[in-house]
């Protein structure tokens, strides 16, 4: 991190200050002249690129408190604006500064205006600052700091008086509720600074203006009692100030030795015979008040250093979030590594285990997974093993009831479409069988026996058809009444449906002509 | 907010160092995305595994008694020849002896090159195949008797399964003098003679 530098400015000097580690270092001190300006432009072309704080203590200063109607964003800074531009000769430093809103129906805002009256004497050196590229985070008067003291060193909303006497000399800054309502900085020489009894007398003289402005501006109330005031001051003067600070019946007095308050607010280290304004430098330096005099002309380095910082920041932001996602992501890896050794861990305990109990099994001829293959394989096979002489047996059976019946052909066979016509089978192909089972998988279809019969009917007149008929009916009746015997197909001696052609011989006796059937009968193979 | 002339340049090397740890943070979690896929895809393996292993462990009991059960009748198969290579000179043989004992008339046969069997319900599996002797026989019979006999005959005798896939009986035009003595019906047959190979199996 890169130090920051802040510039004093007062009437009589220009003073560089270096702060880090909560310490603060005199690092150049200029006059405030044109000399001075020239040597502090020498001095910054030396200097690395850091970040400068302008804190200006000078008598030309203005606060002005005035009621503006309640208005927002763009209207209320052209207000504001305009008000500044109409008291203001000059707007290049100068602020507004909300003080909050009246209790009122119309609820006016109180803003209190400031700004540098005599702008002249600050252009060389801020001309030197932005020469040099310098970042500049702003101009701020010693005021401005008024309300962080007060609130450090004990006084956070209760009105205070704060005196403060620094090299530039005795300024009195009014704080009510955390906010800075009036501040004057009255002269004091060097050498009345370091008498005790001539602070106690300006000390009188200009809490006594003070006071009387602030009444007379009524804010402090007339007849409101004492206001509190604390004085800051000079190392090792504090009991003796506190002996010379006058009985003011308007103002009860409070005496804080500089190291005391340097301590309070954390200012660890600071050059010896530095006036409180090493008070607001350090505060200056370590939290800003969001207001100040500059405009954005000068600011503009520091706004670059904003941009490539906040470039930075918000890559730095993004990877950040991105590793940190990867590490709630790894995470999950890790938890996910762990279960998946506790997962190992089983498949191997249940492993050993399982070839513990396999070693207990009978000494196998082949594998398991073929053992079992096998036989179901096996079975499957031996499901669909048929014996001819069952579907013969219920043909032979049909027959011993039927006498006249005389079979000439039996053609039996094994298949899985038994409503396929016989012509549809070449004579002596084997069956089509169903297409082979997926690897893995037993699909088994049914198979079926199938039997086709030619036989004749004999002892009957061919002419006969009538009893023909019924006997070949009767010899199918009994067929189709055996377990699992289904006739597929008939084809009868001749046809006396009224579709077909019937021709006959009434006059001729029996003679050479046999009528002949054919049959087809199925049957599930296991049932 | 007001910036300088020329700051586009100033803000390239911030830029890049923005790129640069934004780049950082984006590998950082496509690497551990890809890190987490690769776990899971892992665990759904080492769960799968897992349950594998002990829904084995569970069944064991029953898996014993299956085995068992099953190891009987693989050994009796083994014995009747059934696993391991054809024995077709001891299945003509065989096919003699039945003639012979049964006093067929005659028994012609042709046994075709072994072939895959492929019957319904049966499960592929690269170890045990199933492998089919395709045998066309013709047989001169005197009663369909006669046929049932041998092929049961021919069920105990030959070292393979034996499933008859078709058979044609026709009567034979015989002489009335002849009828007594000489065959009356004629059987054409289709049986596949099938055995079992299992390239796993140990020597006996």
């Amino acid at each position: 991190m890169s130090d920051k530098r802040l510039l004093y400015f007062n009437a009589n000097r220009v003073v560089v200050y270096r702060s880090a580690h909560h310490k603060l270092a005199l690092e150049s001190s200029f006059a405030n002249n044109e000399e001075g300006a020239a040597a502090f432009a020498t001095h910054l072309s030396g200097l690395p690129r850091s970040l400068f704080f302008v804190l200006v203590d000078i008598v030309e200063e203005d606060f002005h408190q005035e009621n503006i109607p309640f208005v927002r964003g763009g209207d209320r800074a052209a207000l504001l604006g305009r008000k500044l531009a109409q008291r203001y000769r000059d707007t290049s430093l100068s602020l507004a500064m909300s003080l909050g809103s009246e209790r009122t129906q119309r609820r006016d805002e109180r803003i209190l205006f400031s700004a540098f009256t005599n702008n002249a004497q600050f252009q060389p050196w801020l001309e030197a600052l932005q020469e040099a590229e310098t970042p500049v985070a702003g101009v701020f008067s010693t005021a401005l700091l008024a309300p962080q003291i007060a609130a450090k060193l004990g006084a956070k909303k209760a009105p205070l008086l704060l005196v403060t006497l620094q090299s530039a000399g005795l300024r009195q800054s009014y704080v009510e509720n955390g906010k800075l309502r009036f501040s004057r900085l009255g002269p004091l020489d060097a050498a009345d600074a370091a008498d005790p009894s001539r602070v106690a007398e300006a000390f009188d003289r200009e809490t006594t203006r003070v006071h009387q402005y602030l009444t007379a501006t009524r804010v402090v109330a007339r007849e409101g009692g004492a206001i509190d005031a604390l004085l800051i001051a000079p190392a090792g003067q504090k009991a003796r100030v506190q002996a010379a600070v006058p009985n003011m019946p308007q103002v009860r007095v409070n005496v804080v030795e500089l190291g005391e308050a340097a301590a309070t607010i954390g200012l660890k280290g600071y050059p010896a015979e530095s006036g409180a304004e090493v008070l607001m430098l350090h505060l200056l330096a370590q939290r800003p008040p969001t207001e100040q005099y500059a405009g954005e002309n000068l600011r503009q380095f520091f706004r670059l250093r904003q941009a490539r910082k906040g470039l930075v920041a918000a890559g730095a932001a993004l990877g950040a979030a991105g590793l940190l996602w990867a590490g709630v992501l790894l995470t999950q890896y890790f938890g996910l590594q762990e279960q998946i050794g506790l997962d190992r861990q089983r498949t191997r305990l249940a492993t050993e285990s399982y070839a513990r109990v396999e070693a207990a099994f009978p000494q196998l001829p082949t594998t398991t997974d073929n053992l079992r293959v096998t036989m179901q394989n096996y079975a499957a096979l031996t499901k669909q093993t048929a014996r001819p002489e069952r579907l013969i047996g219920d043909v032979s059976a049909a027959l011993d009831a039927s006498p006249r019946i005389e079979v000439d052909k039996l053609q039996w066979e094994l298949t899985a479409n038994p409503r396929v016509t016989k012509p549809d089978r070449p004579q002596g192909a084997s069956p089509a069988p169903p297409p082979p089972a997926a690897p893995g998988k037993a699909v088994a279809g049914p198979l079926f026996e199938v039997i086709q019969i030619d036989g004749k009917v004999t002892a009957v007149k061919a002419s006969d058809y009538k009893a023909i008929t019924a006997i070949v009916d009767a010899f199918i009746e009994r067929l189709g009444k055996r377990p699992g015997v289904e006739v597929l197909q008939t084809k009868m001696p001749f046809e006396l449906g009224s579709t077909g052609r019937l021709s006959g011989d009434i006059g001729t006796e029996t003679g050479a002509a046999v009528p002949r059937f054919s049959l087809t009968v199925a049957k599930k193979t296991g049932s | 907010m007001k910036l300088p002339p020329n700051s586009g340049k100033r803000l390239v090397a911030p830029a890049v160092v923005a790129a640069f740890l934004v780049a950082v943070g984006a590998v950082a979690i496509v690497l551990s995305q890809q890190m987490l896929q690769k776990g899971r895809a892992e665990q759904t393996k080492a769960t799968a595994d897992r349950e594998a292993a002990q829904n084995r462990l569970a069944r064991t009991t029953d898996e014993e008694r299956e085995i068992r059960e099953k190891l009987v009748d693989y050994q009796k198969l083994r014995s009747r020849g059934l696993i391991g290579e054809e024995r077709r000179a001891d299945w003509v043989e065989r096919i003699a002896e039945i003639k012979s004992a049964r006093k067929l008339f005659d028994v012609k046969y042709t046994i075709e090159p072994q072939r895959p069997a492929d019957y319904p319900g049966l499960a592929a599996a690269g170890d045990v195949e199933f492998l089919a002797s395709q045998m066309k026989v013709v047989l001169a019979l005197l009663h369909e008797e006669d046929l049932f006999r041998f092929i049961e005959d021919l069920r105990g005798a030959l070292s393979s399964h034996v499933l008859v896939r078709s058979c044609t009986v026709s009567r034979l035009e015989v002489a009335a003098a002849d009828r007594g003595v000489g065959p009356r019906l004629r059987a054409d047959c289709t049986i596949d003679l099938v055995t079992i190979r299992d390239r796993k199996a140990k020597a006996t």
